[in-house]
């Protein structure tokens, strides 16, 4: 962990909450959250109910950005967003699909997203809508 | 439906609206589908008439009068390949390989029996909404290309509207469709200007648009209104492919764009 992050003044708890949909089960919720506290980043995505590996997609986008220390560029963030999707995209290579899912996966797989790291009395907030 | 639309000389009216309806369910089972999933937010049934009023299923869905939208997905009658033009995103344009399925092919035999196919109609609601009755309200999309052959279909059109959910009544949509170059009439909002009784007829058995529908026509640049009917009369190809478009749109989604497809066949 970083000087400043150590050095924070912050005294934040942190309780994570991922309730699926009313009738639905938990592995249907296509959400997802996430927490570093070496990095000191949260993040939750919401996977779009009608993309392809919706679920994944909100999962890789939270679970791997709190593990980076990268800066909170936009510039930065649009090139690691692009790597994480041609990872996902090549995960699907060789899978045999049916017609319906084949469309859906061309398509592609989209979430919004929320990234939060916390600094020296200061919280930096990242946040793009349908990646 | 065995005549072609005018200014088209090739394409009859029953070849482009089984495909209509083709595209259609497609579009209702992409809408479904969750990776390699497809719920069933829907039930389908596809009812013909002419010489005798059935599903127009067949293959492995044959005879079927509902049919759940997975169903629907895993059974077309075939599938073919074909090739779409899309976006490689640096100004140009690619084919890519698609596969099409099909499950309707165009039939058009017989007369017009608006009544009984009508009867046909209430028949599988009644048995669908004691079975769902907290489902969301069945559409009915009901297109025809003339009058009534069996009887003023006015009386057992009102029944059906008086059917229902908890979640509210029955909608049922009407377009008629014609070869004549007559003026059409899309979505009004009153009787006073259709051309005679069977127009009329029509438009009283037409439920009114609910604001979800209206958005869709919206996002169609189709020029609809508060009050306006889901009712066509002399509609041309484009009125059918907008009809299906606001009548499946039950969810307020944008309505799916199908007619960019390049359907040149490969096999």
């Amino acid at each position: 962990m970083s000087s400043a992050k150590q050095s924070a003044m912050w005294d934040l708890q942190l309780q994570q909450l991922l309730l699926p949909k009313s009738d639905h089960d938990a592995s249907e919720c296509e959400d997802a959250i996430a927490v570093d506290i070496h990095t000191a980043r949260f993040a939750v995505a919401d996977g779009a109910t009608e993309a392809f590996h919706a679920q994944q997609w909100a999962r890789n986008l939270a679970e791997h950005w709190v593990r980076k220390e990268a800066t909170l560029t936009i510039e930065d963030f649009r090139k690691w967003v692009a790597a994480e999707g041609r990872e996902l995209h090549d995960s699907w290579n060789g899978l045999t699909l049916s017609w319906y899912s084949e469309e859906k996966a061309r398509t592609g797989s989209f979430a919004a997203f929320v990234g939060v790291e916390q600094r020296l009395k200061m919280l930096c907030l990242m946040t793009l809508a349908d990646v | 439906m065995g005549d072609s639309f005018s200014g088209d000389s090739v394409r009859k009216k029953a070849e482009f609206v089984a495909e209509v309806v083709n595209h259609t369910l497609h579009d209702l089972v992409i809408r479904c589908t969750k990776t390699e999933e497809v719920r069933n937010y829907y039930h389908v049934s596809v009812i013909g008439y002419g010489r005798n009023v059935s599903t127009c299923f067949s293959g492995p869905l044959a005879g079927r009068d509902m049919v759940p939208i997975s169903d629907v997905a895993d059974f077309p009658l075939q599938v073919k390949s074909s090739y779409k033009r899309v976006s490689d995103g640096a100004g140009s344009w690619v084919e890519i390989p698609v596969r099409y399925p099909v499950w309707i092919h165009p039939t058009a035999d017989g007369k017009t029996p608006m009544c009984a196919a009508l009867i046909r109609v209430k028949d599988i609601l009644q048995r669908w909404l004691a079975e769902h009755p907290r489902g969301f309200p069945p559409t009915i999309l009901h297109l025809t290309d003339g009058e009534s052959s069996d009887g003023d279909p006015d009386e057992v059109g009102r029944q059906i509207m008086t059917l229902g959910t908890d979640d509210g009544p029955v909608l049922l949509f009407n377009c008629h469709i014609s070869t004549r170059r007559s003026a059409k009439m899309e979505y009004p909002t009153e009787e006073t200007a259709l051309p005679d009784g069977f127009a009329r007829s029509l438009f009283a058995m037409s439920s009114r648009l609910p604001t979800n529908f209206l958005a869709a026509a919206a996002q169609l640049g189709v020029h609809a209104l508060e009050g306006s009917r889901g009712f066509v009369f002399n509609g041309d190809p484009s009125s059918i492919v907008q009809f299906y478009e606001i009548g499946t749109s039950l969810t307020g989604m944008t309505p799916y764009k199908w007619m960019d497809v390049d359907s040149s066949e490969t096999s």
